[in-house]
């Protein structure tokens, strides 16, 4: 019987314990849970801290090249103009700016590292959401490009330094993008021709009173080309139909922040205006 | 028999109290264990998120203002005393290849000791293009 | 004789027994449901902190989906507050104040809690109001500091239950 009582304190002492370490295993689990809070924190901070370092190089981009590059640029609703003479004089501030901006940015901040090549050789805007591009062939050269489909319009004003007598479009499809040339001359002599072309196929240009060499304009599978031998002033009006703001950026692969401690990576292009 | 009956019945007696004694110890130790567990949490980690937030917020407003690319330190902390919310503090220094100052400036605040402080970082450039920047910031709780 | 003795040790014992454990049962179920409330309410307000922060950062570094939502209120799917990072769009702000506070609640994905939405100028005048006061005894509340119309403001997000 004694050993029957004591057996019995046994239990009660074995069961009260396991109670409490139910209670212990709460505690616990609300430590627990503050620590799983601090891991989500710091994952957190992270995408942010990426985002904070992207938003800030987009902001300087956006300083460089509104500073340096001698494009303008202004968008009006689905409308964006580029103005820019040709031969572009700013070709070297601008290089010499953004190769200074990618050594800053990769000396200060390990985690990115920046692809400009491309950039600094062409300028290529992407004009957003549409994917259209306005570039250089070589920038400060004489050529200029503009590539994309769902331009409804395009209106390009150019300015150089002969007597302009006359233009024309020919040999075109007719189709549904409205194009217009515009040419100004010296001595006040101008010209205007407008079509509705199909800019998936063949459309020649003429502008009368220069050369061809000094001037020629030509738009053939969405892609415009305009080449200027001597200094002009060129003007690209592109209209689209759409209803979201239009943006610029750099191209994708522009720009890669990497923080592999947390395995989070980023490539992305570079927001201009 | 009868002695050992009677020194049975207490040692009964005993046992059963000192198994109940051995219980309370038991569960009374494990309690306490779990309320040092549960009151050991480190302080809100969702308040030093916020504190981030707000240093992160203050300097982008700084930069949009291009108060930062001035370079001048009593401008940048004027428009920082006057954007703080009362019950923080914070520290901005600019390192980078403007020329005022030697490319190093920084705001008046001394770093506390003891406390949480959260820092980071953004760049700037001047609306010239030609100066570059990193500006740190650090916040505390007052 | 002998029985009486033993009787009335077992009878005080058993007493004594009965009495602590019922404080022992008492003090761990107190134990657990003490632990148990403040892990409850640690989640909620974890939980409520993180939401409020999460959405304050999507209004005040986004534009919304889509990103001129603002033309046409029924297209949008995701309000952001900014034309630009932290620059607060007047435009989408006034946008904002005509909508429908539940359907903002579910555009901003505030589940199973109300909130109040406000924008200040530096001296705490208010620029915009809007939401429902909070009314419920779990609240926060976060404060963003952004570029609006001219000059700096305040936006404050308080989600309430």
């Amino acid at each position: 019987m004694r050993f029957h009582l004591r057996r019995k304190g046994i239990f009660l002492a074995l069961g009260l314990t396991l109670l409490a370490l139910t209670v212990l295993s709460l505690g616990v689990l609300l430590l627990n849970y503050s620590s799983r809070d601090e891991e989500s924190i710091t994952i957190l901070n992270t995408l942010d801290r990426m985002h904070e370092l992207k938003s800030s190089i987009d902001r300087g981009f956006f300083k460089i090249f509104i500073a340096k590059s001698g494009i303008e640029v202004n968008i009006s609703n689905q409308t964006i103009e580029f103005k820019e003479n040709m031969p572009n004089a700013n070709n070297g501030s601008l290089g010499n700016a953004l190769a200074s901006f990618e050594n800053f940015i990769e000396n200060n901040y390990p985690q990115a590292s920046l692809d400009l090549s491309t950039i600094i050789n062409e300028v290529p805007l992407i004009i957003m959401p549409y994917n259209v591009t306005y570039t250089h062939k070589s920038f400060g050269g004489k050529e200029l490009q503009i590539e994309g489909k769902g331009i409804s319009g395009y209106t390009i004003s150019i300015t150089i330094q002969e007597n302009v007598t006359g233009c024309e479009i020919e040999d075109f499809d007719a189709g549904s993008t409205n194009l217009t040339i515009n040419a100004y001359g010296t001595f006040d002599t101008s010209c205007t021709v407008s079509q509705q072309v199909d800019p998936s196929r063949d459309t020649e240009i003429e502008i009368d009173g220069i050369s061809d060499e000094n001037i020629s304009v030509e738009l053939n599978n969405y892609r415009m080309r305009i080449r200027a031998e001597g200094e002009t002033k060129v003007s690209s009006v592109l209209k689209f139909n759409g209803t979201e703001p239009l943006h610029i950026e750099f191209p994708d692969s522009t720009l890669s922040i990497s923080y592999p401690d947390f395995n989070v990576n980023m490539k992305t292009g570079v927001r201009v205006i | 028999m009868l002695k050992s009956g009677r020194s049975g019945k207490s040692k009964k007696g005993f046992i059963f109290s000192l198994e109940m004694a051995i219980a309370v110890f038991i569960v009374s130790s494990i309690l306490l264990f779990a309320s040092f567990y549960a009151t050991k949490q480190t302080e809100d980690p969702y308040l030093r998120l916020q504190a981030f937030r707000t240093a992160e917020d203050i300097v982008a407003v700084l930069d949009y203002n291009n108060i930062l690319t001035t370079f001048n330190a009593q401008s940048i902390q004027d428009q920082l005393t006057q954007l703080l919310p009362p019950n923080y503090d914070m520290k901005l220094t600019i390192n980078g290849t403007f020329s005022e100052n030697g490319g190093y400036l920084e705001t008046n605040q001394s770093l506390p000791t003891g406390t949480f402080i959260a820092s980071g970082s953004r760049i700037i450039v001047s609306s010239d293009g030609n100066q570059f920047g990193v500006v740190t910031y650090y916040v505390w709780l007052k | 004789m002998h029985r009486h003795r033993k009787a009335q040790i077992a009878i005080t014992d058993l007493f004594i027994a009965i009495f602590i454990f019922t404080g022992l049962i008492i003090a761990i179920f107190a134990a657990w449901n003490t632990y148990l409330n403040r892990l409850e309410e640690r989640i909620t307000y974890s939980a409520m902190l993180a939401q409020a922060v999460r959405i304050s950062d999507v209004l005040v570094k986004s534009q919304g989906r889509p990103v001129n939502w603002e033309a046409n209120n029924a297209s949008a799917e995701i309000i952001g507050l900014a034309s630009s990072d932290r620059n607060i769009s007047v435009e989408k702000v006034t946008a904002f104040t005509t909508m429908d506070y539940n359907t903002t609640k579910e555009l901003l994905n505030i589940k199973g809690y109300n909130y109040k939405l406000l924008l200040m100028n530096i001296n705490n005048s208010a620029l915009i109001d809007y939401g429902n006061n909070a009314t419920g005894n779990l609240t926060v509340a976060i404060r963003r500091i952004v570029w609006y119309g001219n000059g700096s403001a305040y936006m404050d997000l308080i989600i309430w239950k």
